[in-house]
């Protein structure tokens, strides 16, 4: 069969454009259960000692946890099945996020992702507009410098985890990196704090995606986007 | 038989891939609840799902093949004041009587008196008592050596089995409180920091802290390191754990 080429008297105003790769959706959706489960089993392992606190002029104003939340998701006298699930899915978690990091590094995908010249000013920007703070926008292709920095800590955030949670798993045989984070309590600290940077990074993802639309989240399922055709100069 | 040829939209080519990956999704998604559902459904090794079982001793054997290690030592002035005892499994109210320390090593079985073990050359070490719940205390302690134990009964480590069992008073008259009883690999047993200590804190134990004589064993967590020893067995198989019993790893070392 011939085929036949037919000639558009009106060019299309859109277009179906490749937003995010195959790769890199499934990286991104692989990590959704694997750091959901390290963080809900991190919950049930940190229920059993609990001290962390903030404090405002010394008095006490939001501890981890209240009562009342543990109850209410019923993660109380669980620590046996916590550390079940974190010791066996820690493994998943960090080949995840450690294939991620070596596929943007080979792809040259890390272009896109760390903050370059001007992401700073572009970052505060993008976050007075999003905070109603400010109208201006800047016109950006691709990742503004808000996610260049967001998608750039969150990998570093990730790999914190890791080390952090190694240095509490084997104080012992990785006595220096126990001693590198401030000694046991400290590296515990420590982790807990990157979970809870874990938990608002999602929290301002979701309302950024909410934001975005439809089209925006399409595209990280399906990959691609319906973009408009730019017009030839 | 040629179709009419004609202009595919950009919406119908977008709804042509979405519908592939949304079912690609929906399948994921399934999938992610079968692998939950498997795994929470396994049979019970231990009081837990065979294969978070299976992972600890994967992780244990990973982390064994990098040597042992040793537990950060501390100063006096890092000492905690508050010692915690945390739990009363294995302890009776008052000190067990007529109490030996029992080694029981093949057919021999030989015995010490807490005289005995006090006349040994004493070991003291500053360490961190690491709760498997995450808390920690700074403790100092004074014993004996096992390692130096073993010496005196002129038992060379090669010739021990693999594994080493620790029971409390209670384990032997099956009496009283509940029984407690721990599991080690003979590696940890005989380590430079694995301690008989019959002092904390530069005072005599307390029953509740495990008198007349504990088990120190900062490369562990506090679960493993049994309080009111009674007795040591040997064997080639791993020795029944109370707390690995009940869910936890058999192994807890750092």
């Amino acid at each position: 069969m011939n085929p036949r080429i037919i000639e558009l008297t009106v060019p299309p105003k859109t277009e179906v454009r490749l937003r995010h790769s195959l790769a890199l959706r499934w990286f991104h959706w692989l990590n959704v259960p694997l750091l959901a489960t390290m963080i809900w089993s991190g919950l049930l392992i940190y229920w059993a000692y609990d001290p962390y606190e903030i404090r405002v002029f010394g008095h006490p104003f939001l501890h981890f946890f209240p009562a009342p939340l543990y109850k209410a998701l019923g993660i109380e006298g669980r620590l046996a099945e916590g550390l079940g699930w974190h010791f066996l899915f820690m493994w998943f978690f960090a080949l995840n996020g450690l294939v991620y990091v070596l596929y943007l590094g080979f792809s040259g995908e890390w272009r896109h992702l760390l903050p370059i010249k001007g992401s700073l000013k572009e970052a505060i920007q993008v976050t007075l507009h999003d905070l109603y703070l400010s109208k201006a926008h800047p016109k950006i292709e691709g990742y503004n410098g808000a996610q260049r920095f967001a998608y750039t800590g969150i990998i570093l955030a990730g790999a914190g985890s890791l080390i952090t949670g190694l240095a509490i798993y084997k104080p012992a045989r990785l006595q220096w990196l126990a001693s590198l984070m401030g000694g046991y309590q400290f590296a515990r600290l420590l982790h807990f704090a990157l979970m809870i940077g874990f938990v608002l990074f999602f929290v301002v993802h979701i309302i950024q995606v909410a934001r975005a639309g439809w089209n925006n989240f399409r595209g990280m399922v399906t990959g691609y986007e319906v973009a408009k055709v730019e017009e030839p100069a | 038989m040629s179709e009419e040829p004609r202009i595919v939209t950009t919406e119908e080519e977008m709804q042509r891939i979405s519908r592939k990956s949304f079912l690609w999704a929906g399948a994921s998604l399934l999938g992610a609840g079968g692998v939950y559902w498997w795994l929470n459904g396994r049979g019970l090794q231990g009081g837990k799902p065979w294969p978070f079982r299976r992972a600890f001793q994967a992780n244990e054997t990973l982390a064994r093949s990098f040597g042992q290690g040793s537990a950060r030592t501390f100063t006096e002035k890092d000492l905690s004041n508050d010692p915690r005892t945390n739990g009363d499994v294995g302890i009776a109210d008052t000190e067990p009587e007529d109490w030996k320390l029992e080694f029981h090593i093949g057919e021999a079985k030989q015995s010490f008196t807490l005289d005995e073990v006090k006349a040994m050359p004493a070991t003291e070490m500053t360490c961190e008592l690491n709760c498997i719940e995450g808390w920690t205390r700074v403790i100092h302690w004074k014993g004996v050596r096992v390692s130096d134990i073993l010496a005196k009964l002129g038992i060379a480590a090669k010739d021990l089995p693999a594994y080493v069992g620790l029971e409390s008073p209670f384990a032997v008259t099956t009496a009283g409180p509940e029984q407690y009883y721990v599991g080690l690999d003979k590696e940890s047993f005989l380590h430079p920091q694995s301690i008989f200590a019959y002092e904390m804190n530069g005072a005599p134990l307390t029953v509740a802290h495990g008198a007349p004589l504990r088990h120190v064993l900062p490369i562990k967590y506090g679960y493993k390191q049994l309080k009111a020893v009674r007795l040591v067995t040997f064997s080639d198989e791993r020795p029944r754990d109370y707390w690995a019993e009940r869910g936890y790893d058999w192994y807890g070392g750092f």
